[in-house]
Parts: structure tokens; sequence; C-alpha cells
């Protein structure tokens, strides 16, 4: 599972959720919690390490996105 | 029409300084006067008449604020929605009021296709709104008095299905004339406003724009958006709930965003946890200011400024709510509606000119929440000697075991207490023996049950301590920071 589905199934506290969702869905539109969407940042930037700015934001929509963003992060600063 | 002469007055004094501003444009308090006027003789123009119902479904945006003057002018009633709630609800509401017409975000608009009362449809993000009115013949606005309705503001349904709160113009006077002097805001005021403008806590914004201040409106919270807000806008106030705060903290922005511009931190809607309030006050060094509130009673009729919060790192201290603004009247009454002593618990119950004109269409709820001319805020709390109000509970949450009330709210603030609980929610549940026993619900790392259950035991009396702990991802809170406890007793 990747790094984003597992941090959704520790969020919503269970797989159901994180396995239907695709790649490309626009996961506020999901019915996921906007609390939730909030938990999902800050648990990015912790586990990743990442910091996530308010403009990053406005690109990050998807499960594709955050993995896109994080693994491109990752590779310019050499950590996550 | 109290409104209309908060626009006027602004253009007057302040024409060139903004108003509003998010993320996509601001607007000055002379653009905004006149846009407002335009937007309404639009409306007018489509037909739309005094005592109408126009529903606003959006994100927290310039044009929100646009057209809830605007239709405010016009006498029509403007009704926000919360635009998260699932279509067939959102439908639901519009179809109670009855709505002639729907602006909104075209995302949100288009989730509802069929709604036979709506006539008109306009999107703020399409040419047609921003058109709308600019060739409209001048017309003259109807007078729109103290006692006419002006907004269905729904409420937060943290028990059940929400509630449209009919509010007049006198309502928005009555609240931010009580707020002007007793919380004294000025007009040099930034205020970056965390929460959304579909319900009543849209009041506290209106207030402060009464005042003269510039709103930052963002669209939805995340802790990002607003640490952003108040550095680029060197932003001297903030309002938002609690959990927001606590959220802001963790983000890594938090480590480097400039904040030292902030003044005053406005918070409501649910109780300040002692650790979070100590924390920002250590990392913002401002005042904090809390609001106490309830759409039914007009918005925030009640604020402890200051001045009299407790000293940071105090774990044992209690904030109380604060002082009943001017023109509003709380006292605590016992369940016949008879005053109770200081320092004694009974129920809040408010009149004043701000209090809702009732439910729409739903006098019978109006009824149950209705005694002697007195709103029944459905909150347990007591008076001080100060005359300050200390909230204990929601009385619907009350846990009898045995005869004995158990408050949550107490047994969450100790589990608040012990340094691994991040968050907690507590809710009775039925048992054999006592009828009722408590039950907590806690987010935290590091520690088991059984030292919870020890440190609960070194804090509170036998009958108030829960008998399990169920440990979970997050508390269930509705937008505006409530628990949702009807979610945890299923």
């Amino acid at each position: 599972m990747s790094t984003i589905r597992t941090l959704l199934v520790e969020l919503t506290g269970t797989e159901e959720f994180a396995e239907s969702v695709g790649d490309d869905v626009d996961l506020a539109a999901s019915g996921i919690d906007s609390g939730d969407l909030v938990r999902l940042v800050l648990l990015v930037e912790q586990r990743t390490g990442v910091e996530i700015t308010a403009e990053d934001m406005e690109h990050l929509r998807t499960i594709a996105d955050y993995e896109r963003f994080v693994s491109e992060r990752a590779a310019t600063t050499g950590g996550a | 029409m109290w409104l209309a002469q908060l626009a006027e007055r602004n253009r007057q004094c302040f024409p060139n300084r903004t108003a509003l501003v998010d993320e996509h444009r601001s607007t000055t308090w002379a653009e905004f006067h006149d846009r407002t006027a335009e937007l309404a003789r639009g409306l007018a123009e489509l037909g739309v008449r005094r005592g109408d119902r126009v529903v606003v479904l959006s994100q927290d945006r310039v044009e929100v604020l646009e057209s809830y003057f605007a239709i405010a002018r016009l006498g029509a009633l403007f009704v926000p929605l919360n635009h998260s709630v699932a279509a067939p609800e959102a439908a639901e509401m519009i179809e109670r009021v009855g709505a002639v017409a729907l602006l909104g975000e075209s995302e949100l608009l288009d989730r509802h296709a069929d709604l036979p009362s709506v006539r008109i449809r306009i999107a703020f993000d399409k040419p047609e709104f921003a058109a709308l009115g600019s060739t409209a013949p001048e017309v003259e606005l109807p007078e729109v008095a103290d006692t006419d309705p002006v907004a269905v503001l729904h409420t937060s349904a943290t028990t059940g299905r929400a509630k449209g709160v009919t509010v007049d113009s006198g309502s928005f006077r009555a609240i931010a004339l009580g707020w002007l002097v007793q919380a004294r805001p000025t007009d040099d005021i930034v205020l970056v406003n965390c929460c959304p403008l579909y319900h009543g806590s849209m009041v506290v914004s209106l207030t402060y724009m009464a005042a003269g201040a510039t709103l930052v409106l963002l669209p939805g919270f995340t802790p990002q958006r607003a640490l952003a807000a108040v550095e680029q806008h060197r932003a001297t106030h903030m309002w938002l709930v609690p959990q927001m705060l606590r959220f802001m903290f963790q983000a890594k922005a938090a480590e480097t965003a400039d904040l030292s511009s902030l003044r005053e931190i406005l918070y409501g809607a649910a109780p300040m946890p002692i650790d979070v309030y100590t924390d920002a006050v250590r990392r913002l060094g401002c005042g904090f200011r809390q609001v106490y509130g309830m759409t039914e009673v007009g918005g925030p009729f009640v604020t402890l400024g200051p001045d009299e919060h407790p000293e940071p790192g105090d774990v044992t201290a209690r904030i109380p709510c604060g002082r009943v603004i001017p023109g509003m009247s709380a006292r605590a009454v016992d369940k016949h509606g008879a005053e109770v002593g200081r320092g004694e618990i009974g129920e809040i119950v408010v009149r004043g000119p701000g209090v809702m004109q009732g439910y729409w269409n739903d006098p019978d709820a109006t009824r149950e929440v209705t005694l002697d001319g007195w709103i029944i805020t459905g909150d347990l709390g007591f008076l001080d000697s100060d005359g300050r109000i200390h909230l204990v509970d929601r009385s619907k949450d009350v846990i009898i075991r045995a005869g004995q009330n158990v408050y949550p709210s107490e047994v969450e603030r100790v589990l608040l207490t012990h340094p691994a609980v991040r968050d907690a929610a507590v809710v009775g549940v039925a048992d054999d023996d006592y009828g009722e026993v408590p039950l907590a619900h806690v987010v935290a790392e590091g520690v088991t049950a059984g030292e919870l259950l020890a440190h609960l035991k070194d804090n509170l009396a036998p009958y108030k301590r829960p008998r399990r702990i169920e440990f979970t991802d997050a508390i269930p809170r509705n937008p505006a920071g409530k628990i949702l406890k009807k979610q945890l007793r299923t």
C-alpha cells in the first residue's frame, strides 16, 4: 500500500476508504471529512519531513498528487 | 436597515480601506457599498422580492458577503448553507425554506439540479454574476425595518437535523452594538476569519465589519492557509475554534511563520483546552478573547476579554465564558424557570433584541426552546460573583449515573491534563447497574488505558470515572469544532 493510502487508513481507522478511492479522485469530493483532510496534510508533513505550504496545497487534490509531491520533494532534498 | 447603514457608514468613513480580501480579490468599503447596491438592483430586476429566500452555497469568499448584504437590502432573506452537507440534505433545506434563488460557486450549484422552488441560479465564478445589476435601472430599494427578517441561519446540528433560525435586522444591530461596547474592536483590525460564513458564527464577522475592520476570508480552514494569511496581511486578529489552533501549531509552517502582528485570538464554539491555550499564549504572546454564542440568540452574546484569561501553565484553571454583552440578558435557571443563586448550576437562558424570531416554519420547535420570552440554550452553567458565566456542560450531554450527574466536560478536561492525551470526548452509555455510565473516547499516543484510568482515579470522584477507555484516531467534530457526541454514542 502506498504511503498516502497507509496514512488514510490511519486517519479513517479503516482500510475501506483508502482502498476504494482511486488515485486520481479529488479527495475533497470523495466523502472524506474536511478535518481529516487537514490531518492528512499534517501527517504527511510529520511522517515524511516535507513541508507543505498553502500554495502547495492548491495542487494537492488526489492521492496521486500527494504521492508525486512527496517523491519530488524527497528527491530534491534527499530526505523523506 | 442595519447592514445597509453599516456599509454606508464605512464607505463614508473609510472609503479606500480594504473591507474584504480573499484568495482571488479584495474590495474597499466604497466598492463594497456600491457593489451590494448594484447586486440588490440586479436581484430585484430578476424578480427577487421582499420576503423571498435566497440560498447562498459557497466556500468563504468576498461574493458571499456581498450577496448577504445585497439580499438584505432588498428585504429578502439570505440563507447560507453548509456546502459540505450531502446533496439530499442540502436539497431538503433549500426546499424547506422555499428558496426562489440560488447563488454560489458553480461546482456546488451543479450538485442541485432539480429544485422545484428555485427559479434563479447564478454562479459567483461565472460572468453573469460579475455583470449582475450593472445594467439594472436605478430603483428605490425598499425600506427594511428592524423587525423585518433578513436571514435564515442554520444551526450546527450537533444533536440532529439542522434547524433554520429566522433572524431580523434588529438582531444583527443589537449584537453588533453590544459587542462594540464590550469588546471595543477598532477600525485598524485585520481579522483572519477561519470560521465558515454559513452559520451563526458569521455574526462575529459582521460585528467586526461594523467596527470598520478588514476581514480576510479563507476558502475553508487549513493551518497552512491560516498561517499564510496572517503573514501576508499582517493580521491583528484571528477568529477560530480551539481545535484549529492545535492544528496550526502542528503544521511545519508554524515553525517559521511570522505571527508577530497578532494582537488577539478570538475563539469559541467549543471549550479551550488548557494545554492548547498555554501553548498558544507562549508561542503568540497575544491576548485571547472567548466568544460564547448561539445562532438562536443572534450569535455572540457573551465574551471574556484578554485581561480575564488565566495565566498560562495553570492546568487546573477553568476559563469562564465571560459576561453578557450590553443589551442582552442571561441567567441560570432551575427546571421551573426560576433563577438560581450565584454559583449554583442551572440552565442558561437568554433574552434581548438579538434573539431569533423563531425557527423557520417550525412553531413547535420554537416553543420547545422558549420559556416566557427567554431562549433556552441547552447549556448548563452558573454565574460567579463577578457576573461571569461559566459553562459546565450541555444539558443533553449530562450523564446521570445512578442519580448522580456526571458532566462529560469535566472528565474530558481531566483526561486532557494527561500529557499523552491529544483529544478526548466522554459520552454516556447504557448500563444495567447504574442506568448510564461514562465512556471515554481518547486520542493519545504512548499511554495505556490502565494508565489513563489511574490518572482519572487521582483526579475524579469514583462515580465520574469512565468504565472504559476507547482509543481512536480522531474525535468526530462538526465544522464549528463541536464534538458530534451522537456519533460516539452509536
